[in-house]
């Protein structure tokens, strides 16, 4: 502008409104930039940074994305831990009641409901849900892991324990007989025909639809854990097997010795299935710790690629409200210079 | 008899003081036409004693033609890349609208992790399937958004060819004039059409204008091709129809010569043809590979091998019609991006079983990864969730990196094309610079400013009312003589 006196008219005109116009595109620009708190147009401010950009959003993502699968995965264990928890006090209710029978002919009714009423209630704790998985199912996630013992007509458990009970003693569990079975002889039923009842394959094939293999899932990058328990654990089967002896096996009708013989094998078994439960409950403890730590490492590193995304991306607003008042103030100077170059005319002179 | 003589003197001296008021008012009447030069009339006093206007000359100094011709050569040419560039960056990888390949992968890669978390229920591998499809959706735009970047480009191509032809034959013509006429008339007017022609010119094609004698111009492109020698040369351009990926286009031909698009060793550096070009074959090109390889590696990492990983690969939840096998690493199928697609045996939309994500075997019953049928099966979900982070071949065609992963593949496809971008951005910042500084000083040695042309006048004004005066003082005099006589 300082050689006013020879530049060309045309030029003058052109220049000043092609000055005036960036000057605007960036006071837009700042204001845009003011208002979203973000630089305009990343990619074209970043240019092969913008592949950074993208990278960190789909790293957010995943991370985001792999604490809300944590957050279903803690779910489900939760359910598996409360279950098990249900269990256990079934279990510890039972254990209690039978030593009180071993001792007193007179709670020998008593433990039988106990033990009844324990089967049932293993059976509802184990077909527990969680968002639709069976959580003890093990990997065969969509099916109820057992069935009702008592329903009607009896289902496969109940009359594969018939069939067995028959074909050792000759008589069912109501017959009156029962009362001639030695001791010997329920002892070496318990051990032999009994027994593999509760072991592979008569297990998978009459008490439990699950699968020996727990589901899995990842938790972070790198961790994957078993994300559900299964009803073929050693625990539910010696506890079934215990309450099934004590229920079902026409317990009432035995002479004092072979009921003897009954009950404490029952009681062996419970016990034993209590170790079994607390380990199993250890183990689930174990990886609902695993699950929430990885969770708070998760939110960690969620915190860190926001900032890292907050470095490539965000504007200094006081940076962004100086240039916009300097740029308000220059286009003012070239609103007032343009006019004042304007009127500076020998025509009005002459 | 010296009365005489001064009365025609003052004659003479009036003749030249409206001429060169008439220039005056050709300079006023001009002022807005950027092309305009300022027109000097030169008055020299003849043999017998009486001024007269010799030539009409134009002020201004050549040398700043010849840079503001180059600056306008590649501020269009920059222009046209910047403008494609940018259409396509905003339609494929606006990092801000989540709807680039990078975020639909990631995407897709949290549904699998999603499903994997919870394999038993259908909804989240549903949620799955509808982000592969997203994927598949945004990879053939991508190559229809390229295949079109080319297209365009091509187009703008035959355009510049018409345009500079049209250009060409109105500079011979001027030209013509011009050489016919100098010497012997006022030919200024010509020379500032020719220059307006020149600087169109230059905004098509990269040009080099050396003089020759009596006005006389030679064009040459920057590559050293002849365009105008006496008579303009023919440039010829056949469109394609079909730029899709794989599909070359054709070579501008100056007098049978490629000049731009293809091969050659006369290819033009600067302009919208030169640019033009760039974005078909180059940008448009890679672009073009990019999107392939993001298709084939898509293809690869959810390819099956069954269940013990021995069973030829074929590709699983991502295919194209006709596959029969997973294409090799480390190489681009032209065409591949516009054909992928979802395989139908595992899309629920049509007909197909969306089990088959979590379970395997979409490429036949035999690739079933789910041997027992569980519902609980995470590992193969497991699996194609990481696949998209593991690291595979990409062709070099695609100019990025080319062992990554998928989702790096993604990123840095992005990246380039901002990165492309935001080079041509700020080349055409320069370039437009220099060319609004090249027209400043234009316009500054050889524009027509009013104030001078009022000065001027003003002093043509006294020389007319001195000249007059003159006469009148003569014609008294004259009076005066014949009065005595008398």
């Amino acid at each position: 502008m300082a050689a006013i006196s020879s530049i060309g008219a045309a030029s003058l005109n052109v220049g000043a409104s092609e000055l005036l116009l960036t000057l605007k595109a960036d006071l837009n620009k700042a204001q845009r930039e003011l208002s979203s708190g973000r630089i305009d147009d990343p990619g074209l401010t970043l240019g092969y940074r913008t592949a950074e950009v993208l990278r960190i959003r789909v790293d957010d993502l995943r991370l985001s994305t792999t604490r809300d699968a944590n957050a279903l995965i803690t779910g489900r264990l939760d359910v598996v831990q409360a279950g098990l928890s249900d269990v256990t006090e079934v279990a510890e209710g039972y254990s209690s009641a039978l030593l009180t029978a071993r001792d007193s002919e007179n709670a020998l009714l008593p433990v039988i409901s106990t033990a009844r009423s324990g089967i049932s209630a293993l059976n509802d704790r184990l077909n527990a849900t969680h968002d639709g998985v069976f959580v003890f199912a093990g990997q065969n996630s969509d099916a109820p892991p057992t069935s009702d013992y008592f329903a009607e007509p009896p289902g496969a458990a109940r009359q594969a324990v018939a069939a067995a009970f028959v074909a050792a003693f000759g008589m069912t569990q109501d017959d009156p007989a029962v009362a001639t079975i030695p001791p010997a002889a329920m002892s070496a039923f318990l051990a032999g025909p009994f027994a593999d009842l509760f072991a592979d394959p008569a297990w998978g094939q009459n008490w439990s639809a699950a699968s020996d293999d727990n589901m899995t899932s990842r938790i972070s990058s790198s961790e994957t854990i078993e994300t559900s328990a299964s009803a073929n654990h050693t625990s539910v089967r010696k506890l079934t097997a215990s309450m099934v002896m004590v229920a079902d096996l026409g317990l009432d009708g035995m002479s004092a010795e072979t009921r003897r013989v009954v009950l404490n094998a029952a009681s062996a078994g419970a016990s034993e299935s209590l170790g079994d439960l607390a380990r199993l409950r250890g183990e689930v403890g174990d990886r609902q710790a695993r699950v929430t730590s990885a969770s708070s490492r998760l939110d960690i590193q969620i915190s860190f690629t926001k900032t890292e995304l907050g470095k490539l991306e965000d504007v200094d607003a006081a940076e962004a409200a100086t240039r916009a008042i300097g740029l308000l103030q220059r286009i003012e100077a070239a609103y007032s210079l343009t006019s004042r170059i304007m009127s500076l005319s020998l025509l009005n002179a002459i | 008899m010296v009365l005489g003589v001064g009365l025609n003197a003052a004659r003479a001296g009036l003749q030249v003081a409206s001429d060169q008021l008439a220039l005056v008012s050709r300079n006023v009447a001009r002022m807005g036409d950027p092309t305009a030069t300022r027109k000097v009339a030169q008055a020299v006093t003849g043999a017998v004693g009486y001024v007269h206007v010799s030539q009409i000359a134009r002020a201004g100094a050549p040398g700043l033609v010849d840079a503001l011709l180059a600056a306008s050569s590649s501020a269009s040419g920059e222009q046209v890349r910047t403008d494609a560039l940018t259409r396509l960056a905003t339609s494929l990888v606006d990092p801000d609208q989540g709807q680039s390949p990078s975020a639909l992968l990631g995407r897709l890669e949290s549904a699998l992790k999603l499903a994997a978390a919870n394999p038993t229920q259908d909804a989240a591998a549903r949620a799955a399937i509808t982000a592969a499809k997203d994927v598949s959706a945004a990879i053939n735009q991508g190559a229809a958004a390229a295949t079109a970047a080319r297209q365009d480009a091509d187009a703008g191509m035959a355009q510049s060819v018409d345009r500079l032809n049209e250009l060409l034959s109105r500079f011979e013509a001027v030209n013509r004039e011009i050489v016919t006429k100098s010497g012997s008339a006022d030919v200024t007017d010509q020379l500032d059409a020719r220059d307006g022609l020149l600087q169109d010119i230059a905004q098509e094609i990269g040009i080099r204008v050396v003089p020759r004698s009596h006005g006389d111009v030679a064009i040459y492109t920057d590559s050293g091709i002849t365009l105008f020698e006496t008579t303009a040369r023919s440039i010829s351009f056949a469109p394609t129809a079909d730029l899709s990926s794989g599909q070359p286009g054709n070579a501008v031909l100056i007098d049978g010569v490629p000049a731009a698009g293809g091969s050659g060793t006369m290819m033009v550096q600067s302009g919208r043809i030169a640019a033009h070009a760039a974005v078909r074959d180059d940008i448009g090109a890679t672009v073009q590979a990019q999107y392939d390889e993001l298709a084939r590696g898509l293809v690869e990492a959810f390819a099956e091998t069954g269940p013990a990983g021995t069973l030829p690969k074929m590709p699983g939840l991502f295919t194209f019609p006709g596959a029969t096998g997973v294409p090799p690493q480390g190489l681009q199928v032209a065409g591949l991006a516009a054909m992928l697609q979802v395989s139908a045996a595992v899309d629920p939309a049509q007909g197909g079983n969306v089990k088959l994500l979590r379970d395997g075997g979409i490429a036949g019953a035999a690739y079933t990864y789910n041997v027992g049928g569980q519902a609980g099966y995470s590992d193969r979900l497991i699996e194609l969730g990481d696949s998209l982070a593991s690291t595979q071949l990409f062709s070099s065609s695609t100019q990025v990196a080319t062992s990554t992963s998928l989702l790096g593949l993604a990123d840095s496809v992005g990246g380039w094309l901002h990165e492309q971008r935001k080079t041509a951005s700020s080349e055409l910042e320069f370039r437009s610079t220099i060319v609004a500084r090249a027209r400043e000083a234009m316009a500054q040695s050889a524009g027509v400013n009013l104030d001078q042309e009022l000065a001027h006048m003003l002093e043509l004004e006294r020389s007319f009312q001195a000249n007059s005066r003159l006469i009148s003082v003569l014609d008294d005099m004259l009076k005066t003589i014949i009065q005595d006589v008398r």
